[in-house]
């Protein structure tokens, strides 16, 4: 005999979760205890469920793969929410497990401590919901969730697990145990014929083909096709911000997301293949003039999900496929013939970004004290190398460092965007170390973002996973303050922080902590801070006065406030 | 001495302080081309008039008024937009992300004169300006 914490821990295990992040209670005992038992399967402690669902978030995103979270009944399970909502909102895939009072006293529920109507609290932010009433069903429920969470736009699935089916003891049954692979639909998503031979015929026509990444193309594992077809092509590349890395930042026909040689680019090609991005909001929702005007630029949209296709621009080809099959058959469709050279609408994009570039040098090799933002993002990313997995969680402090951070690699480039959730960045750091040890992983944190879930860092050092993370000290939710300047003269409300020791704190927790305060001081306390060989916060005083003041402030603010009047 | 926006005496000087600006001259150098304005007519504000300016840029060498000559760029808006962008309460760039200013032109070439740009408006808003209408309250300079 076995459990149903037993065997939901093998169904698990068959569909490749190795953690499940998360906080015990009393209703899943028994399933932290089988996790706990299991090889092959880890359960990691967090010290917020919050945190929990960032960290599944994060693995799924820098390997591809799917974990879990887990949360008890009731508070454990909302604790869960801001991170599922934002792996939502990404298209990350993750199975959350939620504990649930006995299927007898459940749904509805008449007085049980803690008692939730946990299927309605998940079910807008989750692709599956549905509660295990019987422990028969697990290994069929593990496996609906998991095909519906890795299935087309992938996403979070949800099972609520009653504690006496969790509990209950049953005889394993070898045929309930299908392989994952006999269970999911077969195929490789490619195109249709007739969309294949009209997507080959415009871009053949181009005369200055733009390729667009979304996100889409990182979960489907296309950026080698991507790559290789934009050379075929000779044609521009740009990523969505949520994408940087689908292409190496530095290849001589990528573009700097949301940079203006990218905006260019959007604007000015004839021809667009839009793979994996729903154009929204930070995409400036593929409108002119930051992209073509609609009845003159051919867009070409594959997206794994029908509703995204056409969604926000209308398209000359639309397809729903899966980006690495569907980019696959573009680039045999365009057979052997030599590649183009990349056109010459490319070194006119690279001229415009080219001088808006220049303008941030002054500020990126500042000396001046308070250390200017700029400096310290420019500082950081040069201190480590390519490979590093790069993950961004703040305000203004992001945009600054927007300007000078480059990402080479595809999955190293971790932030909450379509969410935009404060407090993601150290669980995704620490979810991107443990699975990635040999890499170097790094945070670029605004000071009201890290005080979201500073008590990570616990998590980091009992796991022993050394990342480093930078802190941007403007004492103040920087971002709200500076729009706070532009909306409502300079009145500031709810945004002044009391002058906090994020190094102090760190150090009570075991890690490495130093507060900086000089610029040429950077570089040697990042050494120090990467020698110490344990989680490490740099406590970096910035100028606030020019954290408020990020260029790119009032283009966003247009775009957040858009029909707000001003 | 103050002018009437768009006023040939207003074109006048625009181009002799743009053509002398040493910051805009060193900003555009390259630009060499034509823009032309196109500013339409707001008659419930008291502006009835439909100007339409171009010039060479960054030389400022040659100035026309009224005139739909073809040129490089052209940038289109009611009235109001462009006293917003004199005054300084509308930058132009998001004038033009926010689709209050038209343009026909190569995007890559205006992205990449964006501090140019920024550079002008500064030297037009040098300029003792009058404006028509109830934009008036809006003059500025003496
Ligand atoms: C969870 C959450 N709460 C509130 C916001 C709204 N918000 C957006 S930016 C910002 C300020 C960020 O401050 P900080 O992290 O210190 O970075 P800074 O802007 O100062 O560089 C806030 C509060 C949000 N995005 N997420």
């Amino acid at each position: 005999m076995v459990t149903g914490a037993d065997l939901l821990v093998e169904c698990l295990a068959r569909e490749d979760v190795r953690h499940v992040f998360g906080i015990p209670g009393a209703q899943p005992l028994g399933l932290v205890d089988s996790i706990g038992r299991a090889p092959g399967i880890d359960f990691v402690m967090t010290r917020h469920e919050q945190a929990a669902s960032h960290m599944a978030d994060a693995w799924a995103r820098v390997t591809g793969g799917i974990s879990a979270c887990l949360g008890t009944v009731g508070p454990g399970a909302t604790d869960l929410v801001p991170g599922v909502a934002t792996a939502w909102c990404d298209s990350s895939p993750m199975l959350v497990l939620t504990a649930q009072t006995q299927s007898f006293r459940a749904y509805p529920h008449h007085g049980s401590q803690q008692e939730l109507d946990q299927l309605r609290l998940f079910s807008p932010i989750t692709k599956f919901s549905a509660c295990v009433y019987h422990v028969s069903r697990i290994p069929e429920m593990v496996r609906a969730a998991v095909r519906a969470a890795l299935s087309g736009r992938q996403g979070p699935a949800h099972l609520d697990l009653p504690a006496d089916v969790l509990f209950a003891n049953v005889e394993p049954d070898a045929a309930w145990m299908w392989e994952p692979r006999e269970t999911r639909a077969g195929g490789s998503g490619g195109l249709a014929r007739s969309d294949l031979e009209e997507i080959v015929r415009l871009l053949e026509g181009a005369r200055r083909p733009l390729v667009y990444l979304g996100k889409g193309v990182l979960r489907a594992g296309a950026w080698e096709e991507a790559r290789a077809l934009a050379e075929r092509l000779g044609a521009a590349v740009a990523t969505s911000v949520g994408a940087k890395g689908a292409i190496p930042e530095d290849h001589p026909q990528a573009l700097i997301a949301m940079g203006y040689g990218a905006m260019a680019a959007q604007a000015d090609s004839d021809v667009v293949l839009a793979v994996g991005t729903r154009f929204g909001e930070l995409s400036f929702w593929g409108r002119p003039p930051l992209w073509g005007e609609w009845d003159v630029q051919k867009v070409i949209q594959i997206d794994a999900d029908p509703q995204i296709v056409g969604m926000n621009r209308p398209v000359a080809v639309g397809a729903v496929a899966d980006a690495r099959a569907a980019l696959s058959e573009i680039l045999a469709a365009l057979g052997g013939a030599p590649a183009r050279a990349p056109h010459p609408g490319i070194a006119e994009y690279r001229a415009a970004q080219e001088s808006w570039l220049a303008g941030f040098e002054s500020d990126s090799t500042s000396d001046r004290t308070p250390i200017h933002p700029l400096r310290l993002a420019r500082e950081v990313r040069e201190f480590f190398p390519r490979e590093a997995i790069v993950v961004v969680d703040g305000g203004n402090c992001c945009v600054w460092s927007s300007y000078v951070t480059r990402v080479y690699d595809p999955r190293s480039f971790l932030w909450a965007g379509n969410m935009g959730h404060l407090g993601a960045g150290l669980p995704f750091a620490v979810a991107a170390k443990l699975a990635h040890p040999e890499r170097p992983v790094f945070v670029l944190h605004g000071d009201g973002s890290f005080m979201f879930l500073p008590q990570e860092l616990e998590t980091a050092r009992r796991l022993g996973l050394p990342i480093v993370d930078v802190i941007f000290n403007d004492r103040a939710f920087g971002m709200i303050k500076g729009a706070q300047d532009m909306a409502c003269g300079s009145r500031h409300v709810g945004v002044d922080f009391f002058d906090t020791r994020y190094d102090e704190l760190a150090r009570a927790m075991g890690c490495h902590g130093e507060r900086v305060t000089e610029p040429d001081e950077i570089g040697p306390a990042l050494k120090r801070a990467v020698d110490a060989g344990v989680p490490a916060v740099l406590d970096v005083i910035v100028d606030q006065e020019a954290n408020l003041a990020a260029p790119d402030l009032a283009t966003l603010a247009d775009l957040w406030l858009e029909g707000c009047g001003g | 001495m103050s002018h009437r926006f768009l006023s040939r005496e207003y074109l006048d000087e625009a181009a002799r302080r743009i053509g002398s600006d040493a910051d805009y001259q060193e900003a555009a150098r390259g630009f060499d081309d034509t823009v032309c304005f196109v500013v339409e007519p707001e008659p419930d504000r008291g502006v009835t008039e439909r100007y339409v300016a171009g010039m060479d840029l960054p030389a400022a060498s040659e100035v026309w008024v009224g005139e739909d000559r073809p040129a490089g760029f052209t940038f289109t808006a009611p009235y109001g937009v462009f006293v917003d962008m004199m005054t300084g309460a509308l930058d132009p760039v998001r004038a033009m992300t926010q689709r209050k200013l038209k343009v026909a032109g190569s995007m890559p070439k205006l992205l990449r004169y964006v501090k140019g740009t920024q550079s002008l408006m500064r030297v037009l808003q040098g300029i003792p300006t009058q404006f028509d209408g109830t934009y008036s309250s809006r003059d500025f300079g003496s």
